[in-house]
């Protein structure tokens, strides 16, 4: 476009000052008497009417050749004119030395000598034409008669006394490449037959004395130019349709790429949709004969769900780039090297400790408990403190609990929320070890009064004990999930809120349906808990109308509204779960367990990579230093929550000093794992792919576990901004 | 076994109203030993309650099921998170009731109960309801006072003075009957 656009502009907008020019040389030769150009005779008609004040000097000028200037340019002729125009002296006049000129008053000389000679009114742009035939403003040395506001210009041949300089005035640059432009043009594209047309019209001028003659001449080679301009412009034309056309075809190839990944991403779309369609299905059939009015409970949905996964899991696996299963075999044979030495040090170890737990060993437990009991008072019933040091705090106690309890309680659930501690307690040593053992009772003791005996008992306890599991190496959230609390009864409100707080989840709190909706496309949230029942409006609208902005956070409803028509219609207006109200802890967290697995899963994951190689080598002697005795590589600490335990705060005279021998007597290193014997990793594997894929599908979270890692660097930045709102 | 939680297992013996393992949870929510949130949130049920309780009175005159429905809805989910299976029970039925279906009676679920007999089937059991917020109420407040008389003089008898007891009770009905008036003067808003 810009190569067609410059030469038109060329021709149209600079050819008033340009074809004297082109023109003057064959003119020059020719005659004096006739104004040079068509453009000359045609600009004089047009001055002498407006002003036939000037009609004398203007008619005795411009066509006398005794004005002395035949070659000068038009514009230096009018520029001498003005000057010698007695009219006009009061504005503007020779110098002093007469080898330059003077505007007197800058606002007459724009009034009234601008329109009349240059038919413009714009100083600048006659100053600027100035400049272009090498005029050049002068500062005021001796002049200050005229005043401040008088302009200077001179000119080397611009004098008043000698006209034949006048001629060697030209414009500066912009008319030699014109001239060359058209020298290049005129050989390119003019035909042999033309050619010699101009040589004879051009050899012809001198013996006819007409001027007729010369016009012809001119205008003919003017056509010739002006074919030539039109013939190039054409040739960029059908360049640039070229490109056009290539251009578009390329945005057709994309479009219809476009179009291919979207009918392939909406068949992805509806065979989810069929799975999730086909697991309401079992979930109904099977809930219905047992307890119909109940809600779809998650005991009972697991097991389905989990058979489900592994086939589905076994096929996304292998499809997979990242090929989990090379992490899963090397965990596997970690896993087989710890327990052989599990075994082997099943002896009592005394103060030894275990090695996967090496750092952040018995001592930080001790020097917890005092940590956790001033945030307790600092927070004064309100658990933010906790929450914002939950990352730090939390390692350390969940990696030290759990073996405390897996030394007694083989294959049962820690439930990692350290900072429960320390309340109720009476003795001194002891106190963990009760509070846990209470935890990991209540659960299980739960998940067995909701559900019948009958109901699979081996299925619905496996994920059970699997789920324990992985709770144990990854104790708490990589970083604290944000959650939005919808909820328009405020005592519900402020239980859950408290109870997502104990949780580990950052709460934000709406309460109603139009509110969730706004914070919605306010904030991003890693989970919804949406009430169904609200004023204005309520949690299955609300849903709707998020779904039509956000489609993968999860969004679980709380409902007591209990019959699988709802359950459905919940469903099938976006919801992703149900947490039957009135809900327990367990039941909120099991919950949060399930659909923020990401949060958790992926700091394991990009764990166990990098732990593997060999790259970690001074965490490692930093362990040993620290234990003293302990020699042995700990491959299982891969497993373990990331550095705030290998960074810990203590220093190293506290572990030893600090090691209890008496609470600990024979610990049990795969105790920390929960890994009793050889069978149970294959569950747990098969658990950890569960894992992945419960990720992949469960919240349709797939778009979201690409651009993990950005999501959760959001979330580092976010997270001590969130406090719970209540 | 520590003073409260001996206290702690006595409130709890005998009684079918509060579902303890919900109820331990909420008590675990405070920090060690303190009722501060447990009593918040008490607090706010309380006002709650009595209000949508007062609601459901108004909304039964005007014989305005669906509202009442909804209003026993809104009890029902704070009852139950709060472990208060009585109400909650007879906040569900209510709700069905006034969805003008009996979930004890079959015939009901095919056909709609009248206005009339869902009415006359929801007054005794709104009446119940309401027995049974007072006793959770008083369960509550004896808890609080329980645990806060523990927290004040700890190694005083299990016994507690029985005179001690109905003065506190006064206290606190004097104080209900004071909120009363405050939540009858403040335009009832009503939840749905």
């Amino acid at each position: 476009m810009e190569n067609f656009s410059h030469p038109h502009n060329f021709n149209s907008s600079q050819s008033a000052h340009l074809n004297p020019h082109y023109h003057l040389p064959p003119a020059q030769h020719t005659l004096h008497q006739q104004p040079p150009t068509d453009l000359m005779s045609r600009n004089h008609p047009e001055l002498r009417p407006r002003y036939p004040q000037d009609d004398q000097s203007n008619q005795m000028l411009p066509p006398d050749p005794e004005d002395g200037m035949p070659g000068a340019s038009d514009f230096v002729r009018k520029l001498f004119r003005m000057l010698e125009d007695p009219a006009f002296a009061s504005i503007v006049c020779w110098g002093s030395q007469r080898d330059c000129f003077i505007v007197k008053d800058m606002t007459e000389f724009t009034k009234v000598i601008l329109p009349r000679l240059f038919k413009h009114s714009n100083f600048a742009s006659f100053v600027r034409q100035l400049n272009k035939y090498d005029f050049h403003k002068v500062k005021n040395t001796d002049e200050n008669a005229y005043g401040e506001h008088c302009w200077t210009f001179r000119h080397p041949k611009f004098r008043a006394d000698h006209l034949d300089g006048l001629e060697d005035i030209k414009r500066k640059s912009a008319p030699t490449r014109r001239t060359s432009t058209r020298a290049t043009h005129s050989t390119q594209s003019k035909s042999p037959v033309e050619s010699p047309a101009h040589h004879r019209d051009v050899g012809g001028v001198p013996s006819t004395s007409g001027g007729p003659t010369t016009t012809v001449a001119s205008t003919s080679s003017a056509d010739a130019s002006l074919v030539s301009v039109l013939q190039s412009q054409i040739d960029q034309l059908l360049q640039s349709q070229q490109d056009m056309k290539s251009h578009i075809y390329t945005l057709e190839s994309n479009y219809r790429s476009v179009l291919d990944e979207m009918a392939a991403f909406q068949q992805g779309m509806a065979s989810q949709d069929a799975l999730i369609q086909n697991l309401l299905q079992h979930l109904v059939n099977f809930e219905q004969p047992k307890r119909p009015g109940d809600p779809a409970s998650n005991p009972n949905g697991q097991p389905i769900e989990s058979n489900f996964v592994s086939e589905e899991a076994q096929r996304m696996l292998s499809t997979s780039a990242y090929n989990p299963q090379d992490v899963a075999r090397a965990s596997l044979q970690q896993l087989t090297e710890l327990s052989r030495r599990a075994n082997r040090s099943s002896i009592p170890m005394g103060p030894v400790p275990p090695p996967s737990l090496s750092t952040s060993s018995v001592p930080p437990q001790l020097t917890a408990l005092p940590r956790l009991q001033t945030s307790a008072d600092l927070g004064g019933g309100s658990a933010a403190p906790q929450n914002i040091s939950s990352p730090s705090t939390r390692g350390p106690t969940g990696g030290v609990q759990s073996p405390i309890d897996w030394s007694n309680h083989q294959g049962l659930q820690v439930l990692t929320v350290g900072h429960l501690l320390p309340r109720s307690s009476s003795a001194s040593g002891p106190t963990a070890d009760d509070m846990e053992i209470e935890e990991q009772v209540l659960p299980s003791a739960s998940y067995q009064s909701q559900t019948p005996v009958s109901a699979t008992p081996t299925s619905s306890a496996s994920p059970n004990r699997l789920r324990v599991r992985r709770k144990t190496y990854v104790p708490g959230w990589a970083v604290p999930p944000r959650v939005l609390l919808v909820e328009d009864d405020a005592v519900s409100r402020k239980l859950s809120s408290k109870f997502l707080q104990v949780l580990g989840v950052t709460a934000d709190v709406a309460v109603d349906g139009d509110a969730a909706v706004k914070q919605m496309c306010l904030e991003r949230y890693d989970l919804v808990l949406m009430d169904i029942v609200m004023p204005r409006l309520d949690g299955v609208a609300a849903t709707s109308l998020i779904r039509q902005f956000d489609h993968r956070t999860p969004i679980i409803s709380m409902t007591s509204n209990s019959c699988p028509q709802d359950i459905l219609n919940y469903y099938s207006h976006g919801m992703n779960d149900i947490l039957p109200k009135p809900f327990t802890r367990d039941g909120l967290f099991s919950m949060l367990e399930k659909h923020l697995n990401h949060l958790k899963a992926m700091s394991q994951l990009s764990q166990i990579p990098r732990n593997l190689g060999p790259g970690d080598g001074e965490q490692r002697i930093k362990e040993v230093d620290a234990n003293g005795n302990y020699k042995q590589e700990e491959p299982n600490r891969s497993l373990m929550p990331p550095t705030p335990s290998t960074s810990s705060p203590f220093p190293p005279t506290t572990f030893i000093s600090g090691t209890p021998s008496t609470s600990f007597g024979s610990v049990n290193p795969m105790a920390g794992l929960g890994v009793g014997d050889e069978q149970q990793y294959a569950a747990m594997l098969a658990n950890m792919t569960g894992d992945l894929f419960s990720d992949r599908t469960i919240g349709m979270k797939r778009p979201a576990e690409t651009a993990e890692p950005d999501s959760l660097d959001e979330h580092q930045a976010k997270r001590g901004r969130f406090e719970a709102v209540e | 076994m520590s003073l409260t939680e001996k206290r702690r297992d006595q409130m709890f013996q005998n009684q079918t109203m509060i579902d303890k393992e919900v109820f331990i949870q909420l008590i675990e929510l405070d920090e060690d030993g303190s009722t501060e949130f447990l009593e918040g949130v008490a607090e706010e049920w309380f006002n709650q309650a009595e209000e949508t309780l007062a609601s459901m009175d108004d909304a039964l005159k005007e014989k305005e099921l669906d509202k009442f429905s909804k209003l026993a809805h809104f009890l029902k989910g704070s009852s139950g998170q709060l472990g208060v299976t009585t109400l909650q029970h007879s906040c569900t039925k209510l709700q069905h009731l006034g969805e003008q279906w009996d979930d004890e009676d079959e015939s009901s679920k095919k056909m709609d109960l009248s206005e009339e007999e869902a009415i006359k089937r929801i007054k005794p059991i709104l009446s119940r309801a309401k027995k049974e917020y007072k006793t959770a109420e008083k369960w509550l407040n004896d808890y609080l006072n329980a645990n806060s008389d523990e927290d004040e003089d700890a190694p005083e008898d299990l016994q507690t003075p029985k005179a001690e007891v109905t003065q506190k009770e006064k206290d606190l009905s004097a104080k209900n009957d004071k909120k009363a008036v405050e939540t009858a003067k403040v335009p009832v808003k009503v939840k749905s």
